[in-house]
């Protein structure tokens, strides 16, 4: 997901990481205070905005929901069915909608409906928030990041490392598929358990391939001196503008008003 | 002071922790004042196991069993750390996709510097220092994944270059290259000899890369140094090379069998094109080749015109995305042809190849194979007609034993047992791996996994063989039996099509020569017609074999240029100095 980073020079890609992180926590905080959807979606609108202010394609955050949508539906119809109707506070939401078995069995209500909206909305916000914030910031924010809180430094570059060789090894993947077709290797066609079975003669070569590879690294990281100190340099170092304060500032005023909004019943089902 | 070299090795004995055999035999090498020392010898002949000695890999990350003592100024490898030790000598290997940590290249270069816990001024100093060393210069913010192989073997000598050591040691920095990126590489190691006094160690397999570079050679076999001394003083003497599985340059061999025919001394045998022009011209002193001796024999012979097609491609397009990788290629291959497919990384020639068996379809344009348009045909059917042996046999490899890797590609045929056996042992036979049937392949030594890629595609029995870069990362020994058993089964009537840079190879080898240039066909004739065209060879970045270059820089005298291999210079000019 580091790896998805797209350059820009909008006002989300230069805040600090750590408004960024923060603002994003709050974001979650103020999703799970209020089952009402009309609020949730609010908030979604709110990040919506902020994803139309960087500039992301949208053609990116849709390539990342698509996948999402029938789990979404099921989402929507299984709490229909089976969210309990005392739960619900508004005799609005009570409201059976139909029942889908003669005799007054398996109903459906308002209320579980709206709760399951609630549910979409709620990861639906997550989503592209949390794409929000790994699109627009570098890797090496991230790292500084987790120094900051004191992650250490092995687990930083074992992050990195990882993150580098995805190339690597997706390049390794397609030369050891083109070589087994070649063989005459059939991925393409049979049931599932045949083409489960047709994948063994890749995956062999690339584990023998990745086992090798990181024997290699090993000894490149020694050749480069890896563990010598335990002191890490980075190139940037994290500064907070003035515009970082503010989003701060509103982010959590914007916290602290709906935490008191969700205490005075307000958004509720 | 009692440590004045700069590296010192003392008896050293070395056993890997599982091996059989000693894989360093009492070796025992010094190096005094800063030089370039060439490590030469067969594959397995423990020069690797050397280079991971100078910077104390052996013993500390791979145990085993060592005796002797290795001093790098005045440092025993077995007592500092390698972490320590690499300030002192920074080493580099084979496969530089391994040795780039950094997402972009600035990132990389300060891996080491910040290990070692330098400031960040004096990192920001020595990046841009770094890189001009290896003339990156202007690089520093470029992804490294988007790097070509050259370039990143670069910025793996970079890297280490970056933490200052005074010795460098390269262990095959240029075998996982082009020529263009072996180019690159030796004129950094020229920069670096030039400028300062750095002390270099390079395991390197082309003797004409080193041959002028070289202040030393020392060659290894089966773990001991078997001679140390003057390239020159190598190069000259052909039955030791021969005894060491060394190949020499072109023109030492040229050079050679002048000394055997009694024209020149040994001490004239010549290193480079320049020395091997001199000699020849003072040979013949104001005599010239005769224009009568121009036909050369044409060594290997093209079958007959009317022999059927085996490929054909009409105005061949390739795209990837908004990358035109092929650009309206027209190519006709008759039956039993043995092609070679020619150019730099990046011209064309995989995508192209891979149309032959649809692991590629054409974006416009079409194939055939063997007359029948390769569209709507399934890549298993295809392979059939066309064998496609990949580079590195490890990614066509992974049965656990000899017989089921053949059997593997027979599976989908109707064949009873029997007649499945008879032919695991045909094509076993026919690549030489007779006896080994029931081995697991990864215990077999990189050559007979290669030979075993081979015959897994020979049992299918396919008319046509791709067989790309069959000799990269060999050694001579390894490189002429793979092409021996290419060549004969050219004779057997498959065939072949073999994409390569070793020009040489090309000259010995191949009937026909086809240059590919930014997706397109520059050149196709014979080794003869191609490699005297300079103009197509300079655009395609493709250096001749020396002796071809040897036959233009003779042309005054009268040497035709269409001269491709030792023997026939030899021929032509001792009949003109007995004349």
């Amino acid at each position: 997901m580091f790896i998805e980073y797209i350059p820009g020079r909008s006002i989300i890609h230069k805040l600090d990481i750590r408004p960024k992180v923060i603002a994003f926590i709050c974001l979650l905080v103020m999703l799970f205070l209020f089952p009402h959807p009309a609020y949730n979606a609010g908030i979604l609108l709110l990040v919506l905005v902020v994803a139309a202010v960087a500039r992301l394609p949208f053609t990116k955050i849709q390539s990342i929901i698509a996948p999402l949508i029938p789990v979404f539906v099921l989402i929507v119809i299984i709490t229909g069915y089976t969210y309990p109707t005392a739960s619900f506070a508004s005799d609005q939401a009570r409201r059976v909608l139909f029942y889908s078995w003669p005799g007054h069995r398996l109903p459906v209500t308002v209320g579980g409906l709206l709760y399951g909206l609630t549910l979409f909305l709620r990861i639906l916000t997550m989503v592209i928030s949390s794409s929000i914030v790994t699109l627009t910031t570098p890797l090496d924010d991230f790292l500084q990041l987790m120094q900051i809180l004191h992650i250490p430094y092995e687990l930083s570059f074992i992050i990195t490392t990882g993150i580098r060789f995805v190339p690597t090894m997706e390049r390794k993947a397609s030369l050891v598929l083109d070589a087994q077709r070649a063989r005459g290797a059939l991925i393409e066609t049979g049931g599932m358990v045949q083409r489960i079975k047709a994948y063994v003669p890749i995956m062999v070569p690339l584990i023998v391939d990745s086992i090798r590879m990181s024997e290699n690294l090993a000894c490149a990281m020694l050749n480069r001196g890896f563990g010598a100190t335990r002191k890490w340099q980075s190139f940037k170092k994290l500064s907070l503008q003035l515009i970082d304060y503010l989003v701060l500032i509103s982010v959590i005023a914007l916290t602290v008003l709906a935490v008191y909004l969700s205490r005075h019943g307000y958004g509720i089902l | 002071m009692e440590h004045n070299a700069i590296i010192e090795i003392d008896s050293l004995s070395y056993r890997y922790p599982k091996g059989r055999n000693l894989s360093l035999k009492e070796v025992n090498y010094r190096v005094k004042a800063p030089k370039f020392t060439a490590i030469m010898g067969p594959t397995g002949a423990g020069k690797t196991t050397l280079t991971a000695v100078l910077n104390g890999l052996i013993p500390q990350l791979y145990e085993g069993n060592i005796k002797g003592r290795v001093l790098v100024q005045g440092m025993d490898t077995q007592k500092f750390r390698i972490q320590t030790l690499v300030s002192n000598v920074g080493l580099v290997m084979q496969d530089p996709e391994t040795q780039i940590f950094g997402i972009t290249v600035q990132e990389d270069v300060a891996f080491g510097p910040s290990n070692l816990g330098l400031n960040m001024e004096t990192i920001k100093e020595r990046i841009p220092e770094a890189l001009k060393a290896v003339r990156l210069e202007g690089y520093e913010d470029r992804l490294t994944s988007e790097l070509s192989g050259g370039e990143k073997q670069r910025l793996a000598i970079a890297g280490v270059l970056a933490m200052q050591p005074e010795v460098l040691v390269l262990d095959e920095p240029t075998s996982e290259l082009d020529p263009v990126g072996r180019s690159e590489i030796y004129a950094v190691v020229d920069r670096l000899r030039r400028h300062g006094n750095l002390t270099v160690l390079a395991v390197e397999h082309s003797s004409e890369d080193i041959a002028m570079r070289a202040d030393e050679v020392l060659v290894i076999n089966d773990g001991k140094v078997v001679w140390q001394g003057e390239p020159r003083l190598l190069f000259c003497n052909a039955p030791l090379l021969q005894s060491v599985g060394v190949r020499p340059p072109q023109v030492s061999e040229y050079g050679w069998q002048l000394y055997q025919q009694g024209l020149i001394e040994q001490a004239d045998i010549p290193l480079t094109v320049e020395e091997a022009a001199a000699v020849t011209r003072k040979i013949l002193s104001d005599r010239t080749i005769p224009a009568s001796s121009k036909s050369v024999s044409v060594k290997n012979k093209r079958p007959d015109s009317d022999s059927p097609v085996a490929v054909e491609i009409k105005d061949l397009h390739h795209d990837y995305g908004s990358v035109q990788a092929l650009r309206g290629v027209n190519l006709t291959i008759k039956r039993g042809e043995f092609v070679a497919l020619v150019g730099q990384n990046g011209a064309g020639k995989t995508t192209l190849v891979k149309h032959l068996n649809n692991l590629l379809q054409p974006t416009t344009g079409e194939v055939y194979v063997d007359g029948v348009s390769t569209a709507g045909q399934s890549i298993g059917d295809l392979s059939r007609r066309v064998g496609y042996v990949f580079q590195n046999p490890d990614h066509q490899i992974f049965c656990s034993t000899v017989r089921e890797e053949i059997t593997y590609g027979l599976r989908h045929l109707d064949l009873s047992s029997d007649e499945i056996e008879q032919k695991v042992q045909e094509v076993l036979g026919f690549v030489g791996l007779k006896g080994v049937t029931e081995r697991h392949p990864f215990t077999l030594g990189k050559g007979e996994r290669q030979r075993l890629a081979v015959a897994s595609i020979l049992a299918m029995e396919p008319n046509i063989l791709v067989v790309d870069e069959p000799t990269t990362g060999q050694d001579w020994a390894g490189a002429q039996d793979m092409m021996n058993l290419i060549r004969n089964l050219n004779r057997e009537g498959h065939t072949i099509i073999m994409i390569t840079h070793d020009m040489p190879i090309v000259a010995e080898y191949a009937q026909r020569v086809v240059v590919m240039h930014r997706g397109q066909i520059i050149s196709d004739g014979t080794p003869a017609e191609v490699f005297c065209q300079e103009n197509v060879l300079h655009q395609a970045s493709l250096v001749p074999p020396q002796i071809t270059q040897l036959a233009i820089a003779l042309a005054d005298v009268g040497m035709p240029a269409d001269v491709i291999t030792v023997d026939q210079a030899v021929e032509l000019v001792t009949a003109a100095a007995c004349d």
